[in-house]
């Protein structure tokens, strides 16, 4: 078995699931998580995503909770925090006392869909980030990751939004990245299926799975949530 | 005045950049070659010119309005924008992107479009050279702007209605680069605007830059000298930046003017360099509209078109530098101008160009001095809700 990263949109449908999720994902065999901070205008996200952004806005989600969320929650696995730029770099106290706080909480990285490789250097955050490989992506950028230090790079499985959708498996490139970057490869967007999980373990270090949980989140009354992605990530696993 | 950015560069200052999804980034650069090739190919630009001339109606004239120089005591000049094809400057920027992207080989364009005068100039355009069109337009605003929805579809355009967040230009902007992103091998994205990710910025500007040049000479031939002010409505900023851009370096004072909405002091308004601040929005870094945990504000505007919280990053850096003066006018204002110029001159004015005109009355030392103002496109489109206005209604039905 390789690595199983899950995103989950904190304070969708609410914050006192997100934190039962939280726990859950403790009790099963997952890597890492995700945790997605809402935006306006998430343009990297297909409409599952985007409604989870939309209804956690209006749960009053800020940067500030998800911060304090984290700070009590236990949990063994690694924690990513995934936002559009925009959001961290207005950050009321500032990027750097941002920064200082995911340090002092073990946040492992900063996810970011709207800063690709070569807008990296022209925005101060001075923190580990997750750089981005789509399947369209040259050869010579993907060679720049190796001198830059982040603690995985995340595949762009397909050529569209996030969503559930998975029509074109770029296997033989995420196996040629594999061969070119010095650091573990994760492939997301539109995994969903225990085959996919499959065939990408085969190429690739790790998974990531995110609009196939936000739709159970969607479809399950909130009581039922956190067995329901039990449930669903153990079929993805059983492979 | 050093313009430093004449060569294609991804910042304007500090501003601009490329703040995308990693996806799009190949497009982007594919673009930017395609633009560079034909930039210099001598050809592109003679079909461009020609079909500017023979099918859009260019060069626009340049008109003394009479009856308002009389009232205001100033020698007022509007360019005429308004009598293109298609009845907006939009059409400059669309003829432009959908012949570079025939020249790209792209089989399909999209585009976003908030007073409908975008689409109808990208499915205008789309029909001429036979692409496939799809048009992204806020529920809102096709509403409000509902003649233009009519005329997408009967050029054949696919109309897409997006119904996410305000459900207005920026919601449209969403849906037209998630499109993007799903299709970017057949697809080209026309940008409407000054705005997104470099070098959409500099390729709409310098398809717009004609309204400057056009006007430059032909003041210069009727005055014999450059105005004393050039005013413009700054949405996303294209029939501004196209205005301002061949006066930059001359000793013009420009003055753009952004949509006040009920009030900039208001929570209800869309005048992003009056009261934004820096951000990042829509692949750019540049003055935008939101809250204090940077998510992105709902703007209001009377007028679709200026309905948007970011604006191009060129004027961002013009603002900060000093050389353009922003100023912003109310709903109420810019509906007193647009019923001003339709009884005093017979010219019915976008809501949108209604805003630069608008400005002219708070102009303090106007007397005797030339003023030329950017009439951005014709207000057609804006009868129904104009009409259907109590402001409106009280004051003339
Ligand atoms: C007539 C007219 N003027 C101005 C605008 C605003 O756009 P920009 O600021 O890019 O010129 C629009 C946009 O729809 C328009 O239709």
């Amino acid at each position: 078995m390789k690595d199983f990263v899950a995103y989950i949109p904190v304070g969708y449908p609410d914050m006192e699931v997100t934190v039962r999720v939280l726990k859950v994902l403790d009790t099963l065999p997952v890597k890492a998580v995700e945790l997605g901070i809402p935006f306006s205008d998430p343009i990297a996200d297909g409409p599952v995503i985007q409604t989870a952004h939309a209804i956690a806005l209006k749960n009053g989600v800020t940067l500030e909770r998800v911060l304090n969320m984290i700070s009590k929650i236990k949990v063994r696995y690694g924690i990513y925090v995934m936002s559009y730029l925009n959001v961290l770099l207005r950050f009321p106290s500032g990027v750097n006392e941002l920064v200082r706080r995911l340090h002092n909480l073990g946040v492992q990285g900063l996810i970011i869909p709207d800063l690709p490789l070569k807008e990296m250097d022209n925005v101060q955050i001075d923190f580990p980030l997750v750089p981005f490989v789509a399947p369209n992506t040259k050869d010579e950028e993907i060679r720049r990751i190796n001198e830059m230090e982040a603690p995985f790079v995340y595949y762009i499985s397909r050529f569209g939004v996030t969503g559930t959708r998975w029509d074109l498996p770029f296997l033989d490139h995420i196996e040629k990245v594999k061969k070119t970057v010095n650091k573990l490869l994760y492939v997301g967007f539109g995994i969903s299926r225990p085959e996919q999980v499959k065939a990408v373990w085969k190429v690739a270090d790790g998974v990531i799975v995110g609009s196939a949980l936000v739709k159970i989140m969607e479809k399950f009354p909130a009581s039922e949530i956190p067995s329901q992605i039990e449930k669903a990530i153990e079929e993805l696993l059983e492979v | 005045m050093r313009r430093g950015y004449e060569k294609m560069e991804r910042y304007f200052g500090d501003y601009g950049g490329q703040f995308v999804p990693e996806i799009l980034m190949p497009a982007l650069n594919e673009l930017e070659e395609a633009y560079d090739r034909v930039v210099k190919d001598e050809s592109f630009w003679k079909e461009y010119r020609s079909l500017l001339e023979n099918y859009a109606g260019r060069p626009t004239p340049l008109y003394l309005a009479k009856q308002l120089s009389e009232k205001y005591e100033a020698r007022i000049y509007l360019k005429r924008e308004d009598l293109l094809h298609t009845g907006a400057h939009k059409i400059n920027n669309a003829i432009g992107q959908v012949l570079l992207a025939k020249c790209m080989g792209k089989k399909r364009v999209i585009a976003e479009t908030g007073a409908g005068q975008h689409g109808v100039a990208t499915a205008t355009a789309a029909a001429l050279f036979g692409l496939e069109c799809a048009i992204y337009m806020g529920s809102e605003d096709m509403e409000r702007q509902r003649p233009n929805v009519e005329r997408m579809a009967l050029l054949g355009a696919k109309v897409v209605p997006v119904g996410t967040g305000s459900k207005t230009l920026k919601d449209a902007i969403n849906e037209a680069m998630r499109d993007w992103i799903t299709n970017l091998q057949t697809t080209y994205y026309v940008i409407g605007s000054v705005v997104g990710p470099y070098p959409y910025p500099v390729i709409v500007r310098n398809f717009q830059k004609v309204i400057g040049e056009e006007t430059k000479a032909q003041v210069l031939e009727v005055e014999g000298n450059l105005p004393d002010y050039v005013l413009a409505c700054v949405g996303g900023g294209s029939n501004a930046a196209g205005m301002f851009y061949p006066f930059i370096d001359e000793n013009v004072k420009l003055i753009g003017v952004e949509a006040g909405g009920k009030g900039p002091n208001t929570d209800e308004h869309a005048a992003s360099l009056l009261k934004g601040k820096i951000g990042y929005l829509h692949g750019s870094k540049t003055m935008v509209l939101q809250d204090q945990w940077g998510q992105i504000k709902v703007t209001h505007s009377i007028s679709a078109g200026l309905d948007y919280p970011g604006v191009g990053p060129e004027h961002t850096f013009w603002k900060e530098t000093g050389r353009v003066q922003y100023e912003a006018v109310t709903d109420e204002e810019a509906l007193e101008a647009f019923l001003e110029l339709s009884r005093l001159e017979g010219i019915v004015p976008a809501l949108e160009s209604a805003h630069a005109l608008a400005f002219v009355k708070r102009l303090r030392d106007r007397e005797g001095k030339t003023i030329v103002v950017n009439l951005s496109g014709r207000g057609d489109k804006d009868l129904e809700s104009v009409l259907n206005n109590p402001y409106v209604r009280e004051r003339i039905l």
